[in-house]
């Protein structure tokens, strides 16, 4: 027994005709046809039915796989380009500028590296004629506003994205909201004062510390897209930085952005990197400075990646029972096949041969059902942005129908709420895992079909004619 | 009637097969012997349940029997191992029952070829076969139909045309007009009886219809579990 006979037994079994009987035929061999070939095979129903409950399940699982590498991704980025870097060096406390131009230089020159830069950054309060808000505070370098991968998430709102003059900061834009203030308007920051103490006592919680007020004007609001970043950032140049962001209240670091921070050689970098200022600071450098960008926000990108761990879990689970449904339909059509299957027994064929036509089938099952899953999942995450705003404006729309006869306000619905969430899901398709999940679910149709196999395998052909 | 000439191509000897059931042991074939010369036909007859299609399926390999010698072409059945069975199916043995169990998905021409594809011959060659067989049986123009679309006359032609894709040495025909109204019955008694000119094969046929078995060249009747020749 070939390959090719089980496969194409198993297809025009599964499928059926290609040809229609013609209606005069049909209506004579209607009285000669016996019983058992008359019936209308129920299990061609259910196999339809298991095709597409495998493709029903694949859609939630590729759409579950393609906007989480999305929103992780979409995340994951921005936080690199514009918070962690794709790798950070610590610095020590009072390093000169000097120093730290050298370290910077030092940086650059090796392979891997695009961009390094210098900041300062520490926590204060902003103040604006109307409200207050807890501020994260950076100085840094202007070429970090004009490089690319900033500039590819750190979109400008109003004004200018530079802070340049010394009295200049810019905010981020969920802050502005927060302190209601807009372009021009004046801020007064609140920062410690390490050189003039209250007490002798200094600690952790800025107890000790003496309050210093600076004040600034807006000159520009900005949106990394991401409520977590727009809420705290106020950036400030360098020069006013160096002033403000004094240690022990604030840190200083290299911002390094490599060629790939998704590469597996980010962590070789790392090592040219630390080697390298290794042989720059001898005196107080340490490897344990440097860090990578899956280093510094460990926690948020594991919390990450479980998430994404256990919705694929779930909904492989849904494909798991599809495939379970699958073997089960498959076990109706061996039923319903049995006499097909015993004719083809006495003309010699193996039980491997019998096997195989309903492992063919089972695959030819799993690859039409995993063809149609596939491409209505990737068609709805393509969309899925366009399908989100539907669903949206549908709902308000019903929803404002109902306010209007309830008369009480309506409230637009927002699905994914910017205030948590990307404002917009990035669609990012990693086609090997989408081949995985294909292979994977025809590996499934597969294994879901042995038992209805082994079950034709065991049909009698004597049974069956005795039957007649 | 033809001559049995050189080696047999079907010796049974002292064939037993019972039945157990719960309540009794059914004793359906009791010492039956057979020796029938190859290219020769050969009509069993008997009354329903008298173990006509049991003989059969022991003669093509499809029932185990309890004891007795069973040899067909050159293979010894009470020796042979379960494994080799569905070789010795489709090299030895062409079915013909009562119902054609042609599959119903399939054409005329494809369910003639399957069992020659599915031995490994080539696509090709099997269709090929499969039309020429087809058109000795006076179907060359229904190849492409479907047995719904099939009288039962032609259904059964494309089941005996089937039964002979591998050039079997033996055809077992079990009630093979039992199916079918007078005019296709004798349509399918001339192909039968036509059968060891067309291919050389051996029939051996189990009927109630004694113009069908009188027209063979050796006449059974199994009674009691025994075979005696009429």
């Amino acid at each position: 027994m070939k390959f090719g006979s089980s496969f194409f037994i198993a297809a025009r079994t599964l499928l059926g005709r290609h040809t229609k009987p013609k209606a005069d035929i049909l209506k004579r061999a209607s009285s000669a046809i016996p019983r058992r070939e008359k019936a209308l095979s129920s299990s061609s129903g259910g196999m339809a039915g298991a095709i597409l409950g495998i493709g029903i399940s694949l859609v939630p699982l590729v759409l579950v796989l393609i906007v989480s590498d999305g929103m992780i991704q979409g995340i994951t980025r921005r936080y690199m380009e514009t918070k962690t870097y794709h790798i950070q060096v610590a610095l020590p406390d009072g390093l000169s500028d000097t120093e730290s131009q050298k370290g910077i230089k030092a940086i650059q020159s090796l392979p891997g590296v695009k961009a390094a830069f210098l900041e300062r950054n520490g926590t204060g309060v902003a103040v604006s004629a109307s409200s207050s808000n807890a501020v994260m505070l950076r100085a840094i370098d202007p070429s970090f506003f004009s490089n690319p991968g900033t500039k590819e998430f750190l979109s400008v709102v109003a004004g200018n994205s530079i802070p340049a003059g010394n009295r200049d900061i810019v905010i981020g834009s969920s802050l502005a909201t927060a302190l209601k203030v807009k372009l021009g308007d004046s801020l007064t920051l609140i920062t410690p004062n390490p050189e003039k103490m209250a007490s002798d006592t200094v600690s952790a919680d800025f107890s000790g510390y003496s309050p210093r007020l600076s004040f600034f004007k807006v000159v520009g609001i900005v949106s990394a897209g991401y409520r977590d970043l727009d809420a705290l950032w106020a950036f400030i140049n360098p020069e006013m930085g160096t002033r403000l962001l004094t240690y022990p209240s604030s840190a200083a670091f290299f911002g390094v952005k490599v060629t790939n921070p998704y590469a597996n050689n980010l962590g070789a970098v790392k090592e040219s990197i630390i080697g390298q200022l290794s042989s720059l600071y001898p005196d107080w450098f340490d490897p344990y400075l440097a860090r990578t960008w899956p280093e510094i926000e460990r926690s948020l990108y594991k919390s990450f990646g479980t998430t994404k761990s256990m919705l694929l879990f779930i909904m492989g689970i849904a494909l798991i029972i599809a495939a379970v449904n699958l073997g089960s339909a498959l076990s109706t059509f061996v039923a319903e096949h049995s006499m097909e299957i015993a004719v083809l027994r006495s003309v010699g064929a193996t039980d491997a041969a019998l096997k195989l036509i309903f492992v063919g089938a089972g695959l030819i099952t799993g690859s039409i059902g995993t063809f149609l899953g596939l491409s209505l999942g990737l068609f709805i995450s393509w969309n899925v942005n366009y399908l989100i705003t539907g669903i949206e404006w549908l709902v308000t729309i019903f929803n404002t129908a109902i306010a209007f006869a309830g008369g009480y306000p309506s409230v637009p619905l927002k699905l994914l709420d910017p205030a948590y969430y990307l404002e917009k899901i990035p669609i990012s398709i990693d086609f090997a895992q989408i081949a995985l999940i294909a292979a994977l679910s025809i590996a499934l149709s597969a294994v879901a079909s042995l038992i209805p196999a082994s079950k034709a395998s065991r049909i009698s052909v004597q049974e069956l004619i005795r039957k007649i | 009637m033809n001559e049995q000439v050189g080696m047999p191509i079907i010796v049974c000897k002292d064939l037993v097969k019972n039945f157990e059931s719960q309540a009794e042991t059914l004793h359906v074939l009791k010492s039956v012997d057979l020796e029938l010369a190859p290219g020769c036909s050969c009509s069993i007859m008997g009354s329903s349940g008298s173990g006509k299609s049991t003989l059969l399926s022991i003669l093509g390999g499809l029932e185990h029997f309890d004891s007795g010698e069973v040899t067909v072409g050159n293979y010894a059945l009470h020796k042979l191992a379960e494994k080799a069975l569905p070789q010795f199916r489709s090299k030895v043995v062409g079915f013909v029952f009562q119902f054609h169990y042609l599959l119903k998905d399939f054409t005329a021409i494809e369910n003639v070829a399957l069992p020659a594809y599915m031995m490994g011959v080539p696509r090709k060659e099997a269709w090929a076969k499969a039309e020429n067989l087809l058109e000795k049986v006076g179907m060359s123009d229904r190849m492409d139909h479907f047995p719904s679309e099939l009288s039962g006359g032609e259904r059964q032609r494309t089941a005996i045309a089937r039964a002979l894709i591998n050039d079997p040495s033996v055809v077992l025909a079990d009630e093979p007009t039992g199916n079918l109204d007078t005019a296709n019955a004798m349509a399918v008694e001339e192909l039968i009886y036509g059968l060891p000119s067309l291919s050389g094969a051996t029939i051996v046929l189990a009927t109630h219809d004694s113009a069908l078995a009188e027209a063979a060249d050796r006449r059974f009747m199994l009674f009691n579990g025994k075979l005696s020749a009429t």
